[in-house]
């Protein structure tokens, strides 16, 4: 059943592909190049939020931390080593995951739920502090408002190519070079041990203790997994952004993050992708929109009503009701 | 004035505030189960409709307080009717994320009507000046100590012992009893809102006149009162009215001993060595409220 439905989908999926390879071609517009980067880098980080939030059903308030822990760690290493790019963003991926490992055992072995969900926005706030105000003081290059003057990226396989990144076009290719792979592994994850273990953790976390399901290291895996590619995603924008502030750790952020997720559909593959597209996309085409001058402010008021509206309208997001139309439409046929 | 008095003080009026703001959250959290994380930004519209009152409305300040807290319910009620009650069946990751929307959409709302600079109200209470001794407070500051202990002690008996009190209080030990027992747990998941809300109103009311009025005030406070919650557990009223004095002093000694920006994270950090000594809080009696996905 799984498999045929699935099949269903790789023509869809193909058609992405071939479009997201072409469309920046099409359009040679360095600011929509610029919108479309940004979409990916949200689409990374919500769905990597998603695999916590969404397939386990624990709410986390932390992946902005990681992200911001991995944005600064590239853009000091970019700056004050000499260390490959390529292993300077793996790097930027591994620290947020130590953490988040050692965050994990420490807590999911005690609490559960919401108050799991509190502790993680208690690590976001002390995260962002330090980032702020105790960094800049032991770290040569980081000043308070941030890192500035970060170096473009150099990819090099010493005896075949170097070759800086530099404008738009290349940060897109190589963005997308990581996407595509990461969004295979997601969806390759769900349906693996480990992601029918989320799956059984979201639904009832008891019962699947009593299956002989190890409840801890599950969580902890997802946990981790979250971390490293919201480190990742951090880790592409210091090169690309050349500037990095602890704004990164804000609240703004994880605001962001859970309207694209909870929009999109938490728990499916499609929903997060197309919460974090439609909601890097839509404030920027609203930008254009005659009359109304769309201000940060409006936009936070649009963000908060129509997230409210999603949430209480389509309890499973756009991702959740797409998946409804596409399995009633098969039944009928 | 001696510098630890004055650290005491402040840090009794934060508390007292905290304590406000998490009551709120700690019956909605009992009752239907909903974190409410917009309560924070209902704290922030009751000093802007205090602030419209005080500005449109000439009737003095008490009277511009209570009508202040009226609408503020009524508000709430609409608010529990909208994104409350939709979700009390659903998992609870809905309702912090619709409450966290509602707050949103409230603070952008406010950010549009009145801009991002911070505003004052004064009273005809904050310009006279006590001195007792070498001890000089603002009566302002002798209203809001007065007011927010009250307001405590208020809510404690209306909720231990009245019929709709012992209502509130049924419903966070079982629900299914309840509606077994014939109690409306809607109409009591409304109270709930409304008393929270009210209350919040209330400890903007009495802090607005003494510091200014920010849009930004709701989400400076919400998460410290959450924090509150969380060391206090869910239980008694009391506990989160000691909880919440208990972080509001350290706040204020650690961002005068130790470090200003310690101040932000100390509630925190507090709620961690909580959770990982006593994860039910320190007055909790169970678990499974604030363990509930």
């Amino acid at each position: 059943m799984n498999r045929i439905h699935s099949l269903g989908h790789r023509s869809i999926w193909l058609i992405i592909i071939v479009l997201s390879f072409l469309l920046p071609l099409a359009l040679q517009l360095g600011y929509i190049q610029h919108i479309m980067i940004m979409a990916m880098v949200y689409i990374i980080l919500t769905l990597s939020l998603n695999l916590i939030a969404g397939n386990t059903g624990y709410v986390s308030f932390a992946h902005p931390a990681f992200y911001a822990i991995g944005a600064y760690t590239s853009g000091i290493l970019l700056k004050t080593s000499a260390i490959p790019f390529l292993g300077i963003l793996l790097f930027s991926g591994i620290l947020p995951m130590a953490i988040s490992i050692a965050l994990g055992y420490l807590f999911f072995s005690r609490v559960r739920g919401f108050a799991f969900a509190m502790t993680t926005l208690a690590f976001n706030a002390i995260a962002g502090l330090i980032l702020s105000s105790v960094l800049p003081n032991i770290v040569k290059g980081v000043e308070f408002q941030g890192v500035y003057a970060i170096p473009r990226a150099t990819i090099s396989i010493p005896p075949l190519f170097t070759f800086t990144l530099t404008s738009n076009i290349h940060y897109y290719y190589f963005l997308l070079c990581i996407t595509l792979p990461f969004i295979g592994l997601m969806s390759r994850l769900m349906s693996t041990k480990v992601g029918r273990a989320l799956t059984a953790i979201r639904e009832n976390e008891l019962l699947a203790e009593a299956l002989g399901i190890n409840t801890l290291n599950n969580k902890v895996l997802a946990f981790a997994i979250g971390a490293f590619f919201a480190g990742i995603a951090g880790g592409f924008l210091a090169p690309y952004i050349t500037f990095v502030s602890p704004d990164l750790a804000s609240a703004y952020y994880w605001v962001l993050f859970f309207t694209m997720l909870f929009a999109g559909g938490p728990g499916t593959l499609i929903g997060p992708i197309i919460g974090a597209t439609v909601f890097s996309v839509l404030p920027e085409l609203l930008r254009f929109a005659p009359g109304v001058s769309f201000t940060p402010e409006l936009r936070q008021a649009l963000f908060g009503l129509s997230l409210l509206l999603i949430i209480i309208l389509i309890p499973d997001g756009i991702g959740g009701k797409i998946k409804e139309i596409i399995y009633r439409r098969r039944a009928r046929a | 004035m001696d510098p630890i008095w004055q650290i005491l003080v402040n840090g009794v009026g934060l508390g007292a505030v905290y304590g406000l703001v998490a009551v709120g959250i700690q019956l909605i959290i009992g009752v239907s189960g909903v974190p409410n994380f917009a309560n924070g930004q209902f704290y922030m519209l009751g000093g802007y409709v205090l602030f419209l009152i005080l500005g449109f409305v000439g009737i003095g300040y008490f009277p511009s307080l209570f009508l202040c807290i009226l609408i503020l319910a009524g508000i709430g009620a609409i608010a529990e009717r909208i994104s409350i009650r939709p979700l009390m069946e659903r998992p609870r990751s809905a309702g912090l994320i619709s409450t966290l929307a509602l707050g949103m959409f409230i603070e952008g709302l406010i950010l549009i009507l009145f801009t991002a600079e911070p505003k004052t109200i004064n009273t005809p209470y904050s310009g006279i000046i006590l001195s007792i001794g070498d001890v000089s407070l603002s009566v302002q500051r002798i209203i809001m100590a007065v007011g927010g202990v009250g307001a405590f002690v208020l809510a404690d008996f209306f909720v231990r012992k009245t019929k709709v009190g012992k209502g509130l209080r049924a419903m966070s030990q079982n629900k299914q009893a309840c509606r077994i027992f014939g109690i409306d747990i809607f109409k009591m998941s409304r109270i709930a809102f409304m008393l929270g809300v009210a209350l919040a109103a209330f400890a903007a009311g009495l802090v607005v006149p003494l510091f200014a009025l920010s849009p930004f005030m709701g989400s400076f406070i919400i998460f410290k009162a959450f924090a509150v919650v969380i060391i206090a557990g869910i239980g008694e009223i009391r506990g989160v009215m000691f909880a919440a004095l208990l972080v509001g002093l350290t706040e204020s000694l650690a961002s005068f001993y130790i470090d200003p920006l310690f101040r932000d994270v100390t509630a925190f950090l507090f709620m961690i060595c909580v959770l990982l000594i006593r994860p039910q809080g320190i007055f909790g009696e169970k678990s499974d409220l604030l363990f509930a996905k």
